[in-house]
């Protein structure tokens, strides 16, 4: 796993890398500490990342704006604070998981074994997505969205008004992000449910607005069953 | 609002103005009453003291009126007059005497019906008879025909007005009037001592503002003039009598004048004030020996609308209410010189006075305003400074490095704690003063660093220079300049010095506060930034009000803050 953290705090920043390895021994790859948000993109512009921990002083717009950037990025993001007043807002980004400050290494080891976890879901699920457009942040609401396409490390998302936007994280994070009404039906396909039209016989669903994707068979009937 | 408003002010004054229109109407049934009087026109005096009071002394129209003077040192002389009843009186007859300066005895047909103040007397103080007094007439002697009336006077002092008014008629209706007259000075009198004491309350309740004591002073010299308005001694008590004239309540205006051109003076702020009342009082106290009582109050009008013109030109605060006052007076004035309202001269006064009161209650409304706004802001400030060492964000995060401290180094921990302790013990005991000793404000700096060095594990320096120790500052303003610098400039370096130095220029100490930190101007840091250096401008603007500075801004080493207060 390869693990980016945002921490201006040197003592706090030595504290999660130190847990961190603890936690994770061999299955970590790589740790970097970056001080600000700022130095952090410059580096995620450059190498890959799994998972980012990032700590924000929520307090304010400015933070926001700031998570919004890093939750469009391919990687999960979670979030270490002490502005834990702020933290449903901050899950309406789609964020992973919510560390409250201060924290002890089970919390930790906990929100691992979250990012490990496929069938793990955010504890608040995700109310938007942001999508980058030249030079600024969109956010895209999820329930605009009919499906998501899996194109190879990205999502595409359809949406109802036809459009199609590109979101930098793959299916499977996504997934986890994404509240329990959008299913993953086939391995390049999440649907939003609500936006089912009728299930064929033939392996298919069939959209509200006309398209027809496939389904999985190892999870036809599970999707039968949820739709009736 | 505005309507609302409008009623607040104007409804007292309205209230005010019916009560006296009432009064003027009493006024005129009582004249209308009166008509059944009989004056008595012709009034003989001559000397002779030992004469019979039953017999015609004096010629007929031998002096028309008393000259007081020709009378002052003649002893007792004999005032005469005859009066014709038409018809027997069945109720009870009385004969009224006024503007008779002095002791009398009164005779009705040689029979002695009535006496005022004492003939004889030890003292001319304690024996001098009311201005107007009643004697009843026997029912035998009231009956139709000639009757003979003879007062045996004595002059005590001199009056401008002393000329004899004789009246015979009904006892209810020729008291009526008299009653009626002291009612309305009593409503006066009241209205007077009540806004005088106000004012004065007002003047030491509200930092001794020498406009009030005038304001106050020219209440009371009213209540006094009215009380010594000869005509009006119905209710008034023995030892006043021997004030009582239009002498001096005149005068005693023309010294409330000088009181009420002082108010307007020190409300106003004019310049060279003292000079300018001391000729004003000069020309009031010349213009009593010199001009009637009606051209000292127009010459007394002139001389306020100047004043209140220049309030105008200088748009001073509350000129509106004065100018209400000043043109009310004027108006009710020249209605009461017209004679079209009795009272005009104190209603122009008690209106003028309305008018100060609520011109000097907004005023107060006002200022109290300000104070309690001072004080929420003082509060606002100490709980900003509070808040700094027990916001959640610094809590929070100190307890995440103290959980790192313990884990892996537990002595530093300890220090940590303590380092953490001193601080919140020194914010909490200086946050709600106003200035304190610039070593407070350093030890508080150096154990912020303190904290701050463990939590970010860096270096950092405070220097000072140029200070004795002796300086008082505002409690946390060099604090906050710290913390922003570390919160903002020293994302990654590990190192840090902080200068505070002081200049004294003039008058003026400047200090300035440095940091070599990362200077980043156009991040959105600098909008945080600004909330640290507003509670720095709130707190010398508290304690420096008006004689402080700060300026801030980026260098290429680093950043810099300049306070200079006077």
């Amino acid at each position: 796993m390869r693990i980016l953290i945002v921490e201006d705090e040197a003592l706090i920043a030595q504290r999660i890398e130190r847990l961190t390895r603890e936690i994770l021994g061999n299955e970590l790859q790589q740790l970097t500490i970056k001080p600000t948000l700022e130095s952090a993109s410059l580096f995620t512009d450059e190498y890959p990342v799994d998972l980012m921990i990032l700590d924000l002083n929520l307090n304010g717009k400015d933070g926001f704006q700031l998570l919004e950037k890093s939750v469009a990025q391919s990687f999960q993001t979670m979030i270490l604070s002490a502005n834990t007043d702020r933290a449903i807002e901050a899950y309406d980004y789609g964020v992973l998981d919510f560390i409250a400050k201060p924290f002890n290494k089970a919390r930790l080891e906990k929100a691992f074994q979250r990012y490990n976890n496929q069938n793990y879901r955010a504890e608040y699920p995700t109310k938007y997505l942001a999508v980058k457009k030249s030079q600024k942040m969109q956010l895209v609401d999820i329930e605009e969205i009919v499906f998501i396409k899996g194109a190879g490390n990205y999502g595409e998302l359809n949406l109802k008004d036809g459009k199609r936007e590109l979101h930098d994280k793959s299916l499977q994070h996504l997934e986890k992000l994404l509240p329990s009404h959008f299913e993953r039906i086939h391995k390049s396909f999440i649907v939003n449910l609500k936006m089912v039209e009728s299930i064929s016989t033939k392996y298919e669903v069939v959209l509200k607005n006309g398209e027809v994707i496939p389904i999985s068979r190892s999870i036809y009937k599970r999707v039968k069953d949820l739709l009736s | 609002m505005q309507t609302a408003q409008f009623f607040r002010f104007f409804l007292p004054l309205l209230l005010l103005l019916n009560s006296f229109t009432g009064l003027a109407q009493d006024t005129i049934s009582i004249q209308e009453n009166e008509k059944e009087v009989i004056r008595i026109e012709k009034i003989r005096v001559c000397a002779g003291e030992s004469n019979d009071p039953k017999n015609q002394l004096c010629e007929s129209n031998e002096i028309g009126y008393l000259h007081a003077n020709n009378l002052l040192d003649k002893g007792n002389v004999w005032v005469q007059a005859s009066v014709f009843l038409q018809q027997d009186y069945e109720d009870v007859l009385a004969l009224k005497i006024s503007n008779l300066r002095g002791a009398q005895e009164v005779y009705w047909d040689g029979e002695l019906i009535g006496e005022n103040g004492d003939l004889n007397p030890d003292s001319i103080l304690s024996k001098i008879g009311r201005f107007h007094f009643y004697a009843r007439i026997p029912h035998e002697l009231s009956s139709a025909g000639e009757h003979l009336i003879s007062v045996k006077h004595k002059q005590f002092g001199l009056s401008k007005y002393n000329y004899a008014n004789f009246q015979v008629g009904n006892y209810f209706v020729i008291t009526a009037a008299d009653k009626s007259v002291n009612n309305q000075m009593i409503l006066m009198l009241t209205i007077f001592m009540t806004s005088g004491l106000f004012f004065l309350i007002f003047y030491f309740g509200f930092g001794r503002k020498v406009s009030f004591l005038f304001l106050s002073l020219y209440c009371f010299s009213y209540s006094i003039k009215s009380i010594l308005k000869p005509y009006q001694d119905f209710f008034t008590p023995d030892f006043l009598l021997p004030y009582l004239s239009y002498n001096n309540s005149i005068f005693t205006a023309n010294v409330g004048s000088i009181f009420l051109i002082g108010f307007l003076l020190w409300e106003i702020g004019i310049p060279r004030k003292w000079q300018h009342l001391l000729l004003f009082a000069i020309v009031s106290v010349v213009s009593f020996y010199t001009i009637s009582e009606i051209h000292f109050l127009y010459l007394l009008m002139l001389w306020a609308a100047a004043i209140v013109a220049y309030g105008f030109h200088q748009k001073v605060e509350g000129r509106w209410w004065i100018l209400t006052g000043l043109l009310g007076l004027i108006l009710f004035v020249n209605l009461w010189v017209h004679q079209v309202l009795g009272y005009g001269y104190f209603v122009g006064i008690i209106f003028f006075i309305v008018c100060m009161t609520i011109s000097v209650g907004q005023k107060i409304a006002g200022q109290i305003k300000i104070k309690q706004d001072a004080l929420l802001r003082s509060s606002a400030l100490e709980n900003q400074l509070l808040k700094k060492s027990i916001q959640p964000h610094f809590i929070l995060n100190s307890l995440a490095s103290l959980q790192e401290l313990i884990e892996q180094t537990p002595e530093n921990a300890s220090d940590f704690v303590n380092q953490l302790a001193d601080e919140f013990r020194l914010v909490s005991r200086v946050s709600n003063q106003k200035l304190i000793p610039i070593a407070d404000e350093i030890e508080m700096c150096r154990i912020h660093l303190r904290i701050m060095e463990y939590r970010r594990n860096s270096k950092f320096i405070l220097k000072t220079e140029g200070l004795t120790g002796e300086e008082k500052v505002p409690p946390g303003i060099f604090h906050t300049l710290v913390e922003n610098g570390i919160t903002h400039g020293y994302g990654t370096k590990n190192e840090g010095t902080f200068i505070l130095s002081k200049k004294v220029i003039d008058q003026e100490i400047e200090y300035t506060f440095f940091n070599d930190s990362e200077v980043e101007i156009e991040s959105e840091e600098t909008k945080e930034k600004g909330t640290g250096l507003k509670y720095i401008e709130a707190r010398l603007r508290e304690t420096f009000p008006n004689k402080w500075k700060l300026e801030s801004m980026g260098l290429n080493n680093g950043w810099q803050v300049k306070i200079v207060v006077g």
